[in-house]
């Protein structure tokens, strides 16, 4: 059974991602409101005035505010040997299961950090299929594009989106925010391994993450786990199979940009030879990632 | 008056935009924090400026949100029905690490789906703004102590509806 002291907590990450504007949003926010407030029967200059300052004053405090970058700040912020600036890199993220094989989050990734915004990833499809997949998405003029890339027919499956990519978050970064902002909350320091570890329990319930303590890096995430080509879950939507505690270390580093690198991000170039098709030409079954529907609507029942 | 103003937008703006971003998506959020500042300038001759400025603010953005609480929650059940969320692009990403949270995600966007609106734009206050009950209640115009049963009430229905959170990743 999962414990929660709060439930309200789990709603702090909803929706985290969303980043805080920028400074030329927010300028372009105050223009915006300039020009309501030149339509009033205030003084223009001192509206003017007023509120050209107050744009400094935002993009001072959007500056002051803006994502640590991965350079060294400060005493906790100490970088492992290795580790570049979070910029123009190609983050490389490993997982490494433990005993048996475990159907989550076993995903090998690269993902470029500047543009052209490009990422790759090897791994297990959820928990459908002891299928290996490989998808990739890539930055476009007009959005983005995502593939997934079927090895026995050698076949590109494509579909547009109109979204742009989003740049990846320096991992450490995030992981530091999350703490500091009291999200994350630090149950224990302990050491594995030789290694000096940040207990956090409650990123995700029901699993425990290790963060290192040196780099906030992820270094280890123990939660449950469920046995590949095991018992699915199937309406009505409840799941009879063991759930074991499974422990998956991490490695994550980055890469310089060279071509060689920058191509591991890239899954139209790992498969210049294969076949484009338009997602809708996926046959199906060929990724069940998905609830069935009748499950996506309530909670599982135990 | 002007130098006041200037530090509440400098000091508001980021945390009023992304929360609103969150709840409506960003071009929705752009459109009620202008609105919101529009409003708050207007009536800055008349605010007691010894009370907090963040509530009052919260309480003008959460009133000219209202007559989006229905796009809310379409959206928030198009997310719960698809995994798409429209409020997110980033929500376009598949990878398998990130499909292990999103069962997670997709339930809670049912959960505050069927919430009322009134309990959703308080529960959110509190965990995303992290308003205290009193600034809360100066917000939303209730009394401290109907803040303080709502968030009660909402975390027994939430840990009743949430709590398999856990067992939800079986269907990544």
């Amino acid at each position: 059974m999962i414990e929660m002291t709060d439930p309200i907590e789990v709603l702090r990450d909803f929706r985290a991602e969303v980043p805080e504007p920028t400074a030329a949003e927010a300028g372009a926010a105050l223009a915006r409101l300039r020009e309501t407030r030149s339509k009033r029967r205030r003084s223009r200059f001192v509206v003017v005035a007023s509120l050209g300052a107050a744009a400094a004053a935002v993009a001072a405090a959007v500056v002051a505010a803006a994502p640590w970058d991965g350079a060294p700040q400060g005493p906790s912020a100490t970088y492992k040997p290795g580790w570049i600036a979070h910029t123009s890199a190609v983050i490389h993220t490993v997982p490494y299961p433990g005993a048996g094989r475990y159907a989550r989050l076993v995903e090998e990734r690269w993902e470029a950090t500047a543009a052209p915004l490009k990422r790759r990833s090897l791994g297990y499809e959820g928990f459908w299929t002891e299928k290996r997949v490989e998808i990739g998405a890539q930055s476009t003029s007009k959005g983005s594009d995502w593939f997934s890339y079927d090895p026995g027919t050698r076949t590109l499956y494509e579909r547009h989106s109109d979204n742009p990519l989003t740049a990846a978050p320096n991992p450490q970064a995030y992981n530091r925010s999350r703490i500091e902002s009291g999200s994350w909350k630090v149950a224990a320091t302990v050491t594995i391994g030789g290694r000096k570890l940040l207990k956090v329990e409650n990123a995700v319930p029901g699993n425990t993450y290790y963060l290192d303590a040196d780099t906030y890096s992820l270094a280890r995430i123990v939660g449950p786990g469920y046995p590949l080509n095991g018992p699915k879950v199937t309406p009505p939507c409840s799941f009879s199979g063991q759930q074991t505690s499974t422990v998956i270390d991490f490695k994550t580093e980055y890469l310089p940009p060279t071509d060689a690198s920058l191509s591991l991000t890239d899954v139209r170039a790992q498969h210049a030879k294969a076949q484009v098709k338009p997602e809708s030409a996926m046959p199906v079954g060929f990724r069940q990632i998905r609830y069935p529907p009748q499950c996506a609507q309530r909670p599982l029942q135990r | 008056m002007a130098t006041e103003f200037e530090r509440a937008f400098a000091a508001e703006y980021a945390t009023l935009r992304r929360y609103l971003h969150r709840r409506l998506g960003r071009e929705a959020a752009e459109d009620i924090v202008a609105e919101t500042f529009a409003v708050a300038f207007a009536r800055w001759d008349r605010f007691d400026q010894a009370r907090p400025v963040r509530p009052w603010l919260f309480g003008i953005a959460t009133n000219v949100a209202r007559r989006h609480h229905r796009d809310e929650e379409r959206k928030l059940r198009a997310y719960a029905r698809t995994g798409v969320d429209p409020v997110v692009a980033a929500s376009d990403d598949e990878s398998v690490t990130r499909l292990d949270a999103q069962a997670h995600q997709r339930l809670l966007a049912q959960v505050l789906a069927d919430l009322g609106a009134k309990d959703r734009e308080l529960l959110l206050l509190h965990a995303w703004v992290d308003l205290a009950d009193e600034e809360i209640a100066s917000a939303l115009g209730i009394p401290v102590g109907t803040v303080k049963s709502r968030l009660s009430r909402l975390r027994a229905r939430l840990r009743n509806q949430i709590g398999s959170l856990g067992q939800l990743e079986v269907g990544g």
